[in-house]
């Protein structure tokens, strides 16, 4: 009976601590699978398209996306708001939606109540995603597209080339995919890089003898009171030689290279269409000539000519390289936006007209800094040697 | 104006559910006024349709239709306007008596194919036969004349106002259909603007005609005086080539409210006169360049001429001030000697050009200024004188071609546009085409060789006609000699047709068109703003016989071998959605969202685009004015060109190169003017677009004078001839003669009469050139000859005439009776 009794504490006692255990690791059991099934729950209800456009903030982010192959297609499979954006499970959904808690909050605070708001921020917020997607290799663009299971050939030739590039280099997909269903950010009215030229051309010593316009600027062939903006303008990056100064004028004069029948525009350099200035045909007629050579490739007759002019101070640096750093700018902010940037010498000079043409409507780049970006990458490009070159 | 008006009732006709979503940055001061984002309720509101009618639209506005066992029976206005009336007229289109019910076959035709005697057009006996029947005809007429005579021979899809709709493109449809067989004979111009739109390229590097103007809320803003030549805005504004927005009504309205001057040189005081009122200047017609020297002289010699403006901004001046002062002809153009020709005093004229050059001032010109003979010079004249005043490029100053029409300086939205169907491109060579306006010309003398903007054109011999979407008994001149040409040369004439016209009538086949209330489409909404897209749905199913002309095409596609190039492998729903994306993709390259087509269309609504403030703020040519060397205009200085060496080359007797005034043949100083002392005015019609709409009882009614087309006739001249008010009338001059109903009036000038275009040709004796029109089809009256060597535009007013009061038989209006053989 002892032993008996001795069993029975010994199995009483074992029997406390092995329910202890067992209970335990039932209680863990239980409480992980509901954790894990609650979070599940959670996680995945909070993963539908309706949830997330349950908040005003995200309607029209929203419907950017509803224009696009990703809401839409022929056969019929959707990638939804978090097959993009979130992971698809895991500690990194938890994290995810732990993290996502902040949208909340600025959902309250409204602080992308409005259009205008949104917009303000637009390029904040999709930097992060961008950034995010650039670190983790796009790893959710890939839960779907993968380079093995690429069908090369059945895509047109354009985007077979790149892919091709990509997946030699190990690019990855959002370096090039930005905007593809969301709208880019707009680039910014107030131009940083613009601002900072003026504030230089204010600082230039007065003997400066090579000074270049840090912008579109207007001569005037009289330093007189009537000064006629309609004589001529002067590009961006042009170089004028500095002749003397009278007032708040600067006295220059303008060189270039004309060709036979174009009178009113002068380039850069004999054959490559690099405008340095454009004049008025009164201006033209009285231009001093100098020689003459014919251009090899295409037998056109080009004329070096000059013209003596004024030009209102604050409008010249004497260091190109201020301005190409702003050319390098608007190439990053607006060329690099959608795909890799490109390097100036992947074209010539003349080339750069056309690609820079028909990609500015994609970008929303104004006029003047259009034609500055066309300066830095003609004056850059494969044919212009080094003394041009960064 | 009426237009305001907004009662309760219309209320729910501006709701709108589609809203484009706009992500306009920032920067843009007016991004607050833009519409919210609705697109959520628009996904769940799929059943609009029922509640307020079926969304769809036509050149005279969108409006919902309400159908009523299965019959469309009432159209309620999207937006009120001044249209409203042609809306409401719309039901009566779709259940006209006029329907084309069935395919019909001309006997002879059908009998003896091309060899039949084509003088029976116009009076030969109908014969309905099948679809099969009507479709073999007309592939195997297309093979014949194809192998005979090749694809010169092949006059198709040719000039009209088609039917508002990008898939359901009448003209596209046939010239596709043409162009897949090895293409066609074409032509280009229009009527409205045939000169303008050929000179002004010439002289300021755009055709301006068609060109988005100063917005109106800036012109609201700056401009203190408005000249307007020859333009009657409220009534022209009715309609537009795409569905209206109605804005330039919104914008004559806000003159009128701030008092803004408005002077209207016209020889009518027209109902925009009356209404906005304006200081009518009546002048004797086709004298308006004269006008415009004497103001121009009056600038000159009293200094009031912008000379920095003209220096930098034009080329050619010391040409214009040769001739204005008399140093090149003899003739200085002194305001007396404008007078003398307008019937302007001296005096108007000079306070009139002071008050031009010490006011903003904007120039508005209508086009019955440029369609007539010189009609070159009327344009090119005043850009002259704009450029003189130096106003062209400041915010409310300048010119505006467009005011008129289609609300030309209602602001651009931001957003995206439809695409729609084309003609694509040849599987042959195209002959280069012939002005639109010289066709009957190129009928009557094949091989003969014309000029034409420095061109030398040679007519083909056209063979076969194929016409849809368009009523060139309406809309040609001098309908006497087309009679004679149609019953001539061609062996075959092909009509798609909803409606029995003249056209239909004087064709050899006839095919029923459906109206564009029977099928399913998509239309921009706004020419110049782009502001809308309106789906345009079914209303009803097709009556009778009636198909569409995508599908009557694409039939015969198929007999011709070749309907899945035609087609493309594409259904109706699959042409809308690849329609849509284009529009999709252009707004957001704009960065404005738009919904998957599949929710625009169930949800039965409109897409309304945001218009950003900037596009308010928009002027006509502010570029240039600022920098013309980096912004030139497209001309060869890369200025306003008031010399042209380019057209001064070409050498024309009847196109110089600068603008001058020419005497027409038909004026009231004309030799003939004695025989035919009234000059005929042919404006657009109040209650018509051209000669559609004139079927719908309820609109006649509002016009017809004892059941005719009025004419504007003036208090003394009607006196003179015994003529009383509501008394019909016989108008008549060498060219022919029509029945019209007399209203006397002192709102047109002594020595002119008005009959508006468009109604529809109805002779005593059909098929018999010269015969008596009963329904008062003013281009009977009317000469089919060219602006000038240059355009080669048509002259659509031209024609002096008598008016005597009617004392033959009665002859009732058979316009719209059926003709011979047909149910």
């Amino acid at each position: 009976m002892n032993e008996d009794l001795e069993t029975r504490r010994k199995s009483k006692r074992f029997g406390w601590l092995g329910k202890g255990v067992i209970g335990i690791f039932l209680g863990g059991m239980i409480f992980s699978a509901l954790f894990f099934i609650g979070f599940d729950v959670v996680a995945n209800s909070t993963k539908s398209n309706e949830f997330c456009t349950s908040c005003h903030t995200m309607h029209s982010n929203f419907s950017e996306y509803q224009g696009t192959a990703h809401f839409q297609n022929r056969v019929g499979i959707q990638a939804s708001c978090s097959s993009c954006h979130v992971p698809a499970s895991g500690i990194g959904l938890l994290w995810a939606k732990i993290h996502a808690s902040k949208d909340v909050y600025h959902e309250f605070m409204g602080t992308i109540s409005t259009d205008e708001k949104f917009e303000s921020q637009r390029a904040r917020m999709a930097q992060i995603v961008w950034d995010k997607m650039e670190a983790n290799d796009s790893r959710e663009c890939r839960s779907c597209h993968e380079f093995s299971s690429m069908d090369l050939l059945a895509q047109k030739p354009g985007a077979r080339k790149y892919h091709e590039v990509a997946i030699k280099d190990g690019v990855t997909c959002i370096s090039c995919h930005k905007g593809i269903a969301h709208f880019l950010p707009a680039a910014g009215g107030d131009d940083p890089g613009a601002s900072k030229l003026r504030e230089a051309a204010k600082a230039v010593p007065s003997e400066a003898k090579q000074l270049y316009a840090i912008e579109t600027v207007p001569f005037y062939v009289s330093s007189g009171k009537e000064r006629d903006p309609t004589n001529g303008k002067l590009m961006p990056s042009a170089m004028v030689e500095k002749l003397g100064e009278d007032g708040d004028l600067i006295k220059v004069r303008i060189g270039g290279w004309r060709q036979e029948g174009v009178d009113k525009l002068a380039y850069h350099a004999a054959g490559k269409r690099i405008l340095n200035a454009v004049f008025s045909q009164e201006v033209a007629d009285k231009m001093t000539k100098g020689k003459t050579i014919t251009d090899e490739e295409t037998g056109q007759k080009w004329t070096e000519v000059s013209t003596e002019a004024w030009i209102e101070k604050g409008k010249l640096v004497d260091k190109p390289q201020l301005i190409w750093d702003t050319g390098k700018q608007l190439m990053t902010a607006n060329c690099g936006n959608c795909h890799a940037e490109t390097d100036p010498a992947h074209f010539t000079a003349n080339q750069w007209i056309g690609v820079i043409q028909s990609m500015q409507i994609r970008t929303s780049m104004n006029d003047e800094q259009k034609r500055l970006l066309m300066q830095f990458a003609q004056k850059h490009g494969s044919d212009m040697g080094s003394g041009e070159r960064r | 104006m009426k237009v305001f008006e907004h009662d309760e009732k219309f209320n729910f006709n501006r709701r709108r559910l589609l809203q484009a979503l706009s992500a306009v940055s920032a920067a843009l001061p007016a991004a607050g006024m833009l519409p919210t984002p609705a697109l959520a309720a628009a996904i769940k509101n799929l059943n609009i349709r029922e509640v307020d009618g079926v969304l769809t639209g036509a050149h005279w506005g969108a409006f919902r239709a309400i159908v009523k066992d299965g019959k469309f029976t009432e159209a309620i206005p999207l937006i009120n306007s001044w249209a409203d009336d042609l809306i409401r007229g719309t039901p009566e289109q779709v259940n006209s008596p006029t329907r084309v019910k069935h395919p019909y076959v001309r006997r002879g035709f059908l009998e003896k194919r091309h060899l039949s005697d084509p003088s029976m057009r116009g009076r030969d006996e109908w014969v309905r036969v099948s679809w099969k029947t009507a479709l073999d005809i007309v592939a195997e007429e297309t093979k014949r004349v194809r192998t005979e005579h090749g694809a010169k021979s092949i006059l198709a899809g040719l000039y009209g106002w088609k039917s508002v709709g990008v898939f359901n493109n009448s003209r596209h449809a046939v010239r596709r259909l043409m162009y897949l067989g090895g293409g066609c004979q074409g032509y280009f111009g229009d009527y409205s603007t045939g000169a303008a739109q050929i000179v002004m390229p010439h002289v300021i590097g755009s055709m301006e005609v068609y060109d988005q103007q100063t917005a109106w809320p800036t012109l609201l803003e700056h401009t203190q005086l408005v000249v307007m030549f020859g333009a009657d805005p409220l009534i022209t504004l009715k309609i537009s080539w795409n569905i209206p927005d109605f804005e330039g009504y919104k914008g004559f309205d806000g003159l009128k409210k701030k008092g803004t001057r408005i002077v209207m040189i016209d020889p009518v005081r027209t109902e925009s006169a009356k209404e906005l009122k304006a200081d009518w200047l009546p002048i004797r017609q086709r004298t308006d360049v004269a006008l415009m020297l004497g103001l121009m002289h009056t600038l000159y010699t009293e200094k009031l001429y912008d000379a920095k403006f003209v220096k930098s901004y034009t080329v050619g001046f010391t040409e214009v001030e040769a001739y204005l002062m008399g140093k090149s002809d003899g003739t200085p153009k002194t305001p007396e000697w404008a007078s003398a020709l307008t019937d302007i005093t001296a005096e108007q004229i000079r306070k009139l050009a002071r008050d031009m050059a010490g006011k903003r001032t904007m120039l508005m010109a209508g086009w019955s200024i440029q369609r007539q003979q010189h009609g070159e010079q009327a344009h090119w004249m005043l850009v002259t004188l704009a450029a003189m005043l130096g106003q062209i490029g400041l915010p409310g100053g300048g010119i505006g071609f467009s005011y008129h029409y289609s609300s030309g300086g209602s602001p651009s939205a931001l957003g995206g546009n439809l695409s729609g169907l084309t003609a694509g491109a040849a599987t042959g060579p195209i002959p280069p085409p012939i002005p639109v306006a010289r066709i009957f010309d190129c009928l009557m003398n094949p091989g003969k060789m014309i000029d034409v903007n420095g061109k030398k054109i040679t007519y083909p011999d056209i063979r076969m006609i194929y016409w849809a979407g368009g009523n060139p008994f309406a809309h040609h001149q001098d309908i006497n000699a087309m009679v004679k040409a149609w019953q001539k040369r061609p062996e075959v004439i092909v009509v798609h047709e909803p409606y029995w016209t003249a056209t239909a009538k004087h064709a050899d086949i006839v095919l029923p068109a459906t109206t564009s209330y029977e099928r399913n489409d998509l239309e921009m909404g706004g020419d110049y703003s782009s502001r809308y897209i309106f789906p345009m749905h079914k209303v009803v199913e097709p009556l009778n016989e009636a198909r569409n002309d995508f599908d009557i095409c694409a039939d015969i596609a198929e007999r011709l071998g070749y309907r899945a190039a035609y087609t493309e492998g594409r259904d109706e729903m699959q042409w809308l959605k690849q329609f849509y994306q284009g529009a999709v993709a252009g707004a957001r390259a704009s960065r404005v969202a738009l919904p998957p087509f599949e929710v625009f269309w169930k949800s039965g609504d409109y897409v309304e685009f945001p218009v950003p403030e900037s596009a308010k703020k928009w002027v006509r040519h502010e570029d240039f004015r600022k920098d013309p060397l980096l912004n030139p205009v497209g001309t060869p200085s890369g200025l306003i060109e008031l010399y042209s060496k380019k057209i001064a080359s070409m050498g024309y007797t009847d196109c110089a190169g600068h603008a001058k005034w020419f005497e027409p043949l038909d004026w009231h100083k004309s030799k003939d003017a004695k025989k035919y002392p009234l000059g005929l005015l042919s404006s657009h019609a109040p209650s018509r677009l051209h000669s559609q709409l004139a079927n719908s009882p309820s609109l006649r009614k509002k016009y017809a004078v004892n059941n005719r087309e009025p004419v504007l006739i003036n208090t003394k001249d009607a006196a003179a001839r015994g003529i009383k008010d509501g008394d019909t009338v016989r108008l008549f001059n060498d060219r022919g003669q029509i029945l019209a109903g007399a209203v006397v009036t002192p709102d047109i000038m002594p020595g002119a009469v008005r009959i508006c275009e468009g109604a529809w040709y109805d002779p005593v004796e059909p098929g018999v050139a010269g015969s008596l029109c009963k329904n008062g089809c003013v281009n009977v009256l009317v000469r089919d000859i060219p602006t000038s060597g240059l355009a080669m535009g048509n002259c659509g007013q031209s024609g002096i005439v008598e008016a005597e009061l009617y004392a033959g038989p009665p002859a009732l209006v058979t316009a719209f009776d059926l003709p011979k053989g047909v149910v």
